[in-house]
């Protein structure tokens, strides 16, 4: 489960904003609200990009608000910004065995696989990412997501860029 | 900006008591043009770099990229501006003689350097010939340059 506990977080000189969410394994939990209202300040706060000013969280009751970004039970995806452009997709891809810390014997495979899940063809995936239109983008970094396996999958504006399939 | 002259100079008064001038040439010449490039290559990274880092930085953290491996993959990402940068630092050094004349011997010199010395040796074509490769020169580099920017790209 993931916990956040009377979570605080705010830029200097604006109005600090409280939280508190349980969410369990396999649920969906949807953060809105106005523009400015700290949606993005709050991933910042798990992704660990920003320190809150107080309060937990915690994934299966344990704290992850002092680890650094790469050892947090969360994989996240941000409007933009979430690819190498100068790589290609599979190079993107396969950046994710640097998070898991072994490249596996299987590492081409596996990446072939997760992004055919996501409806890329093999021959998108030797394209620099830049080639790549918006929506073909952020499934190459929604692929690489899924590779990390990461427990926790935040994604800012879900259906950015994204097919409603 | 400092003129090559006088970095050559505080280099020759740095060094000249500790070991002879001539056998550091190689590497004082090729330190002192890379200090004097490094303003004009600084210009041209920094936009690029401006744009780059907060996105590619926080990429990288959240996929553990450390060390060298961070370096090897984000660096190429500065490719075109470093290898524009490399052919502006490769025709500014093409013009420096100040470091040269302090540091330069019978057994090292470079094209400017043997341009003067021909001119004052009265060596009037030697010194059109070598004016002539060193224009060619520039000018392959000024096209390299050129080249290595334009946008489209194959895959990397």
């Amino acid at each position: 489960m993931l916990m956040l506990e009377n979570l605080v977080w705010g830029w200097p000189g604006a109005p600090e904003q409280k939280l508190s969410l349980a969410v369990e394994a396999g649920e969906i939990a949807l953060v809105s609200g106005p523009s400015g209202c700290g949606k993005t300040s709050l991933l910042n706060c798990l992704a660990g990009f920003m320190q809150p000013h107080s309060g937990s969280a915690s994934w299966q009751g344990a704290d992850f608000l002092a680890l650094p970004p790469w050892q947090r039970p969360v994989s996240f995806l941000f409007q933009s910004g979430n690819l190498f452009e100068h790589l290609s997709a599979r190079r993107n891809i396969a950046l994710a065995f640097v998070r898991r810390g072994e490249k596996p014997a299987d590492a081409d495979r596996q990446v072939t696989e997760a992004a055919a899940r996501l409806g890329l063809e093999a021959g998108l995936l030797n394209r620099p990412v830049t080639e790549l239109s918006g929506g073909q983008q952020q499934r190459v970094a929604l692929a690489r997501t899924m590779l990390v396996g990461q427990p926790v999958l935040c994604w800012m504006s879900l259906s950015a860029a994204l097919m409603k399939s | 900006m400092l003129p090559a002259l006088v970095l050559g100079t505080a280099l020759f008064i740095l060094l000249y008591q500790l070991v002879p001038p001539a056998r550091l040439a190689w590497g004082l010449v090729l330190l002192a043009n890379i200090l004097l490039s490094l303003p004009f290559v600084m210009r041209l990274l920094e936009p690029r770099l401006a744009w780059l880092l907060p996105a590619q930085d926080r990429l990288a953290d959240q996929l553990g990229l450390s060390g060298w491996r961070r370096l090897w993959i984000t660096l190429p990402a500065l490719g075109d501006e470093l290898q524009t940068g490399f052919a502006l630092a490769a025709a500014l050094s093409l013009g420096d003689l100040g470091v040269i004349a302090l540091f330069g011997s019978a057994d090292f010199q470079t094209l400017p350097w043997l341009l003067y010395q021909y001119q004052n040796r009265y060596g009037g074509a030697e010194a059109e010939m070598l004016a002539l490769v060193m224009l060619g020169l520039v000018l392959l580099l000024f096209f390299a340059a050129l080249r290595l920017t334009r946008p489209a790209r194959g895959e990397r």
